[in-house]
């Protein structure tokens, strides 16, 4: 049997080692390797050391080093693949020839050759399985059959051509079908094409599936998340990159068409209706100062809930956007027109998560349903997907693709003309709070490639303009992404073949020209502030039908930044680092209050265990035998989990998989069956653990989150009032000296001031021992954590570290008066208790104990360094009670310290929490 | 305002734009204003100029003061100092862009259309005319601040006066930011509304001196 590394035939040379390219190479490292040297005798001259000799020897020897060295270097093993920048490989270890850039495939097929590397194409490869067989033998008999009737038809043709069918005789043209969207209901997935419609059963694509699955992580196929394959993180290293295109420069976007979209019509009395009991309660939205919202120029985003058994519970974030009213008619006409006074008609578009969109779209059917008139909802998922951009260039790259359809100044659109006069924002988060803009835009393959957008002169002056007056409300129409046959004529875009077609035709470097063929693009351009204030960068989220999505990706992608560069792609992880970075809370995994939130934990929680059952018990975390010091054994509740049943002493709850919903919210007949249709069966056994429709009906469904603004009212209340018991409040922390959180970390309070027992004035001589209150705990544990908080003025932190030092070392070879004095000065220096006590018994090296249970009060749920602090944050929950009940005795500036505990480690680090 | 052709000489009379009766008006009872990002000067690359490698663009529209922005070389970089910045990491950051400044000065002519490249392979590699009219601020690192950062970048700049090879120049300018007005109370009637405001803001120019 042949070597893969020995090339096939040859004879062999001196060594019996066949004479090739790949024995030169070894001799040719052999030789770099090797390291000349002189003898030292030859120096030597009748027993004497000839001074210059004996140097100029060495001398050469360490230039033979030296050239050695680097000679080394240059004949390693490196392949020509590896000069390629990295975020330009696309595949880590390519030997494909063909796969690296041009001028380089060359000497990469040399080095093929060199190594003799395997080349197959994997669909020439002879079928190993009988399912591969029968597979090839199929294609095979399709393709004489295909040959077959090419060939017939081909007959035909030259023969017959009088049988072609009458014209104009009888045929009655109809427009094409349109996909159906059921009212009330849910709606299929797109239908996949056939060729990759196996892999999408138990899941849908995004729109740029291929696009991103070669550059991206995506889920597994078996476990999707949310029922779509979703990329988790780019192929490329890009935590800092992501972190500087964010904030500093570039661009970051996502194809977030995963999320979902619901639309919903009807009076518009009714639909306040419905957004009231959904929790839009705030009266600024349905007074004077939510007109701009109303009229739909303004978006609202916020937290939506339903009403339950026992009190209100949150469902999700959700993005509700209202579709302006058609303009009045004229006087004249409403005379001639009926003398009734129509009810408004209104429409509004939904945008949520899509794990807690079955929640919502039950809850919206079965509102919609008790309002008279009825409202009627419609599911609008795979209709309209979405794009989300942040970062510095995100605003020059959406204007640099997005072109408007209609330009003539009859038909020119204002928002149009609006967006184009954006050119030099850098941050969205400069517009208008929640600012709206739609328009039709024009196909952007037919400008590829995209060119970079130039600033007009004077830009400055009318860019401030535009953003203080914000003249979008002139003659308002309805916008056409509302509108189905729009959405529909748009999904009609022509294919990137005839787009190919007509750019050959076309003149080099002109733009193709719009023809009837090319539908006008939708699109509904949302504006987003970040929660935190200040300059932080803002999003765009751009919302155009689901078909067009791919189009406006591909060329997105390859926009030119001014800044160098193009916009960076994104994944799911990238988007909680943004979140995480402007210290907001990331949904799901940081709302452990919503169903969703507590789906996204079990599941974490199933993920890390299995991780951990994984490995061999010699090395992983033992919980029982973890020594939290002053004697006390074991992790708090489970150490694989952010335990808030047991924070808040609910029952434990089970995995995910095993419960069944019982007492939900009663769904409407028609819907539930459609519902309980939509995930196939053989999705329960599959495996994966997201089903949207399987909620953990337990005891952890109590658990509700206080907003910030109801917990500062509690706060400020005079009365003892009380927050629901087992409620949560998101907090955001930051560490104050050092530490990094890791999510499942233990939040502790700092423990409570001792009872007071003062005792008299003669406590000026220091006790023998430090006092050890009843748990356990050093009396003065409290002072101990205070006492690590820098002071504002000296900003000295290591000021118990130096008093605790030891004494200072006896010098060598010093004179007894010295030494007497050193002693003196250690006996005085010693710690007291002098001997020590066991280790861990009352501080962990210097460091304070953590506090004990009945101190928890939470638990972290995202924590890292953050690269915009410089420092690390975290970002958790804490049980309302308890941290009411803190804030309430100790005041608010010493309330928000807290000790945050790694699971698995004993030492706590001080960090300060504040309400998001 | 002054328009372009209007240029008057320095210390000439001029209206102010912050005269008092220019001064905003004191915002509405129960409201508060909501600042708004700064608007960041844009970074543009010119393909007119590419031999000289100058940006002459944005030399024809005047500031708010009438006062003409000096032209930027492609390769300036542009630091934005925030008042917790530190000291240390400013310094850094400059050294850095200086270095990679002079490094790029030998003049890439990456991204730029085939003319232009052609035309800069004619060029002897030359810098820009050091007799022309634009030559004095071509800024290899400009740190830009505002507001009580104003304090760290004169300080980091003067740091940097004491290096030969190295100029410091420092330059005033007025920015405009807008602010939002909102009003604190939920169910108030109003409407939120949105205004200008000048800030004052200093450059501080540094290159090399060769």
């Amino acid at each position: 049997m042949m070597k893969r590394k020995d090339p096939p035939g040859g004879a062999k040379d001196a060594q019996g080692r066949p004479p090739n390219t790949r024995n030169n190479k070894r001799v040719k490292v052999q030789d770099a390797r090797n390291i000349r040297t002189q003898p030292s005798d030859a120096a030597l001259e009748d027993g004497k050391l000839d001074l210059n000799k004996f140097l100029s020897a060495r001398e050469f020897e360490i230039r033979a080093l030296e050239k050695s060295m680097a000679k080394c270097k240059a004949v390693n093993a490196t392949r020509v693949f590896q000069m390629v920048p990295r975020v330009m490989r696309r595949r880590t270890a390519s030997h494909n020839a063909k796969r690296v850039p041009k001028r380089l495939q060359v000497q990469a097929r040399k080095e093929m050759l060199e190594d003799n590397t395997p080349t197959v194409e994997s669909r020439k490869r002879k079928p190993r399985t009988t399912r591969a067989r029968i597979r090839a033998e199929t294609m095979k008999k399709l393709r004489y059959l295909a040959d077959k009737k090419k060939k017939k038809t081909k007959k035909a043709d030259d023969g017959t051509v009088e049988e072609s069918q009458p014209k104009g005789k009888g045929v009655i043209t109809t427009r094409a079908p349109r996909p159906k969207i059921r009212r009330n209901m849910l709606n299929e997935p797109p239908k996949a094409d056939s060729k990759f419609r196996k892999r999408q059963i138990h899941k849908t694509w995004l729109p740029t599936h291929l696009w991103h699955a070669k550059r991206a992580t995506m889920t597994t196929p078996n476990s999707p998340l949310w029922r779509f394959a979703i990329p988790l993180t780019s192929t490329a290293k890009s935590y800092r990159p992501t972190h500087r295109a964010s904030g500093q420069k570039g661009a970051v976007a996502w194809d977030v068409s995963y999320m979902s979209t619901i639309g919903v019509y009807g009076t518009s009395d009714g639909i306040e209706r419905v957004l009231r009991s959904l929790g839009l309660v705030q009266e600024g939205l349905w007074n004077a100062r939510g007109k701009k919202w109303r009229a739909g120029v303004r978006k609202w985003t916020g937290i939506l809930s339903s009403q339950h058994k026992n009190g209100r519970r949150d469902i999700g974030p959700a993005t509700v956007v209202w579709n302006p009213e058609p303009p009045e008619p004229s006087s004249d006409e409403v005379e001639t027109s009926s003398s009734r006074p129509k009810k408004s008609q209104r429409q509004i578009l939904v945008r949520t998560h899509p794990s807690c969109f079955l929640e919502l779209f039950e809850e919206l059917v079965k509102l919609a349903k008790g309002q008279k008139p009825q409202l009627y909802v419609e599911d609008l998922r795979f209709e309209i997907g979405s794009i989300e951009l942040i970062g510095p260039g995100s605003t020059e790259a959406l204007l640099g693709i997005l072109e408007p359809f209609h330009e003539t100044p009859e038909t020119a659109e204002c928002h149009a003309s609006v967006f184009r006069s954006l050119a030099g924002v850098t941050n969205p988060a400069s517009l208008p709070k929640d600012a709206i803009l739609a328009f039709s835009a024009k196909d952007p393959r037919l400008a590829y490639p995209p060119k970079r957008t130039q600033i007009p002169d004077g830009g400055e002056q009318t860019l401030l303009k535009t953003l203080i007056e914000w003249p979008v409300e002139e003659n308002l129409k309805p916008y056409s992404i509302f509108d189905r046959e729009s959405r529909y004529q748009a999904s009609r875009i022509p294919s990137q073949k005839s787009v190919n077609r007509r750019k050959g035709a076309n003149a080099p470097g002109e733009p193709i020209k719009v023809t009837a063929a090319d539908p006008p693009i939708p699109i509904l351009l949302l504006a987003s502030r970040p929660a935190t204030d200040g300059q932080a960068q803002g999003t765009w989220t751009m919302l155009a039908p689901w078909k067009c999505i791919q189009a406006i990706w591909y060329c997105l992608m390859h926009y030119p930044l001014t800044t160098g560069g193009n916009p960076r792609l994104g994944g799911l992880e990238e988007q909680r680092q943004i979140a995480f970075e402007h210290g907001t809370p990331w949904f799901p995994g940081d709302f452990p209050a919503t169903n969703a939130g507590m789906n996204w934990e079990l599941e974490q929680r199933a993920k890390r265990r299995s991780d951990w059952d994984r490995r061999p018990k010699s090395k992983r975390l033992e919980w029982k035998s973890l020594d939290l010091g002053a004697g006390r054994k074991g992790e708090i509740g489970d150490g694989l989990a952010c335990d808030f049943e047991h924070l808040l002493g609910l029952p434990k709850s089970e995995a995910p998989r095993t419960q069944e919903r019982s007492d939900a919210v009663p769904i409407p007949d028609p819907a539930a069956e459609a519902m309980v249709l939509d995930p196939p069966p053989e999705r329960v056994e599959s495996g994966g653990t997201q089903g949207p429709s399987q909620s953990p009906l337990s005891s952890i469904e109590t658990i509700s989150l206080v907003t910030k603004s109801a917990f500062n009212a509690l706060v400020k209340s005079a009365d003892a009032e009380q927050p629901p018991a087992g409620s949560i409040v998101t907090v955001n922390m930051e560490f104050i000296t050092r530490g990094v959180a890791k999510p499942c970390a233990r939040i502790y309070r700092l423990p409570s001031k001792p009872k007071v027992n003062v005792v008299s004035s003669t406590d000026a001589e220091v006790p023998a021992t430090p006092e050890i209150s009843s748990s356990g705990l050093p009396t003065d544990l409290r002072e101990q954590w205070l006492a690590k908080v820098p002071s504002q003025a000296s900003g000295n932190n290591n000021t118990s570290r130096k008093g605790r030092s030891g004494a200072p070392r006896m010098p060598a070879g010093v004179d007894m008066e010295t030494r007497k004095k050193t002693l003196a000065q250690s006996l005085l220096t010693t710690e007291l208790p002098y001997p020590r006590p066991a280790a861990n018994q009352v501080d962990i090296g210097g460091h304070p104990l953590c506090p004990n249970e009945d101190d928890l009060i939470g638990f972290v749920t995202t924590g890292a360094f953050s690269l915009s602090e410089g420092r690390a944050t975290a970002i958790g929950s804490i049980s309302a009670g308890r941290a009411l009940e803190t804030l309430r005795d100790t005041g608010v500036r010493e309330g928000k310290f807290c000790i945050v505990r790694n699971a698995g480690e004993s030492v706590g680090w001080l960090a300060r929490w504040e309400l998001v | 305002m002054a328009s372009p052709t209007t240029q008057s000489p320095v210390g000439a009379q001029k209206p102010l734009s912050n005269r008092p009766e220019n001064k905003l008006p004191p915002i509405p009872d129960g409201s508060r204003i909501r600042k708004r990002p700064l608007p960041v000067p844009p970074h543009q690359r010119t393909f007119k100029s590419a031999v000289s490698a100058v940006n002459l663009q944005n030399q024809t529209t005047p500031d708010i003061d009438g006062y003409l922005l000096p032209p930027r070389a492609n390769h300036t970089q542009i630091i934005k100092v925030s008042s917790s910045a530190s000291h240390m990491s400013l310094v850094k950051r400059v050294r850095k862009a200086l270095e990679s400044a002079r490094n790029s000065q030998q003049g890439t002519t990456k991204g730029l259309p085939l003319a232009a490249r052609i035309a800069a392979l004619g060029v002897k590699n030359g810098k820009p005319d050091p007799t022309g009219p634009i030559s004095d601020a071509l800024d290899d690192v400009v740190l830009i601040a505002t507001g009580r950062a104003i304090q760290k970048a004169i300080e980091v700049g003067a740091s940097f006066t004491r290096e030969r090879d190295l100029m410091v120049v420092a330059r005033t300018r007025t920015v405009q930011a807008v602010d939002d007005i909102e009003r604190v109370d939920e169910g108030a009637e109003e409407e939120d509304s949105a205004r200008l405001r000048q800030v004052s803001c200093v450059e501080i120019g540094v290159r090399w001196a060769s």
